[in-house]
């Protein structure tokens, strides 16, 4: 099995749930703004908690929130 | 007013603790540079009680970022103090100097040396990972640029004052012109940091291995052949020195751009 990484679409979704803010979204999950820039930025993995807090606020499921994928970019 | 409230002051008032550990921290480094010894104890309250507080579960975390970053500057400040110690103890452990007394020389580098380099990694960890490697790196070296122009501004004021007092003769205002160097050069650090980070950086660690290494020709550079101060101040302020231009170095070489 080959190195796989984490993808990351939380940007890509917040702004499709019209336009919402990072302060936004940093409020409706507890969390600060800066937590909100470093997991969009890949920067950091959130916990399965904060992940599943996520995607409830912006009414997606965790998998279209975060993918696996491989050398390649492919999932 | 910005949407994340008035001024932004949403950021201060949510992490208070952070404020108080910064003050205690930075007043405790400077007040140790102003010859108040036991005022150091403040860096290390500043330090290690919200760690300790939060450990016992006592105070809350933020959030997990916040308890992720924390954990990992904590890493890395224990990281670095122990291997300054180790460095310490090698370097004059195996060289078998002793004083007139017998004392081996490593029992005289003080515990606040030790407590600064802890301090200070930890902080400058967490700023990077709070902006990300780059845009941290880029924002330390502005910050220091900014903290050397006040300081370079505040000694030009005071020779220009002394010589039109007679004071100092003429041939001072050269010297005076050597307190711009560092300003400068982290001026032009930062410019070049947003167009070539990896070159920057290797710059950036080299200088900071001169300025480690090269210890006594650095020592006579900012403080004459003849210092005034004992050693220990001296590696203190070297410490402030070197450690926004090694955490910038190793930000750059290190740390990688990242892409949504």
């Amino acid at each position: 099995m080959g190195i796989e990484s984490l993808r990351n679409h939380l940007r890509r979704h917040r702004l499709a749930a019209d336009g919402m803010t990072q302060q936004e979204l940093a409020d409706r999950v507890g969390v600060s703004r800066q937590t909100v820039i470093s997991i969009e930025r890949g920067r950091f993995r959130p916990t399965v908690e904060l992940a599943l807090r996520l995607a409830r606020a912006l009414g997606v499921s965790v998998e279209d929130l975060f993918e696996l994928v491989d050398e390649e970019g492919q999932p | 007013m910005n949407r994340n409230g008035r001024f932004g002051m949403h950021r201060w008032r949510r992490d208070p603790i952070g404020i108080v550990s910064f003050l205690l921290i930075w007043g405790g480094i400077l007040a140790d540079i102003g010859g108040y010894d036991g005022m150091i104890a403040l860096t290390g309250i500043g330090l290690f009680l919200p760690l300790l507080l939060r450990e016992l579960g006592l105070l809350p975390w933020i959030d997990e970022f916040h308890r992720e970053a924390t954990t990992r500057a904590s890493q890395h400040a224990y990281l670095s103090g122990g291997i300054f110690l180790v460095g310490v103890m090698t370097v004059f452990g195996f060289g078998g100097t002793h004083d007139d007394h017998g004392a081996r020389f490593f029992d005289e580098v003080p515990a606040s040396l030790v407590l600064l380099i802890m301090a200070l990694t930890w902080y400058l960890s967490r700023l990077l990972q709070f902006w990300g490697a780059l845009v941290g790196a880029f924002r330390i070296l502005l910050g220091a640029l900014c903290v050397y122009g006040v300081v370079a501004a505040v000694v030009t004021i005071q020779v220009v004052n002394r010589l039109a007092d007679g004071e100092l003769p003429r041939r001072a205002l050269l010297g005076l012109a050597t307190i711009y160097l560092p300003p400068v050069f982290l001026g032009l650090a930062a410019w070049c940091s947003r167009r070539w980070p990896r070159i920057t950086g290797v710059i950036l660690l080299a200088i900071s291995a001169w300025l480690l290494f090269g210890y006594r020709s650095t020592s006579q550079l900012l403080f004459g052949s003849e210092p005034g101060f004992p050693w220990q101040t001296r590696a203190v302020l070297g410490c402030l020195l070197v450690a926004p231009l090694l955490a910038a170095g190793i930000a750059f070489v290190a740390g990688r751009r990242y892409h949504d």
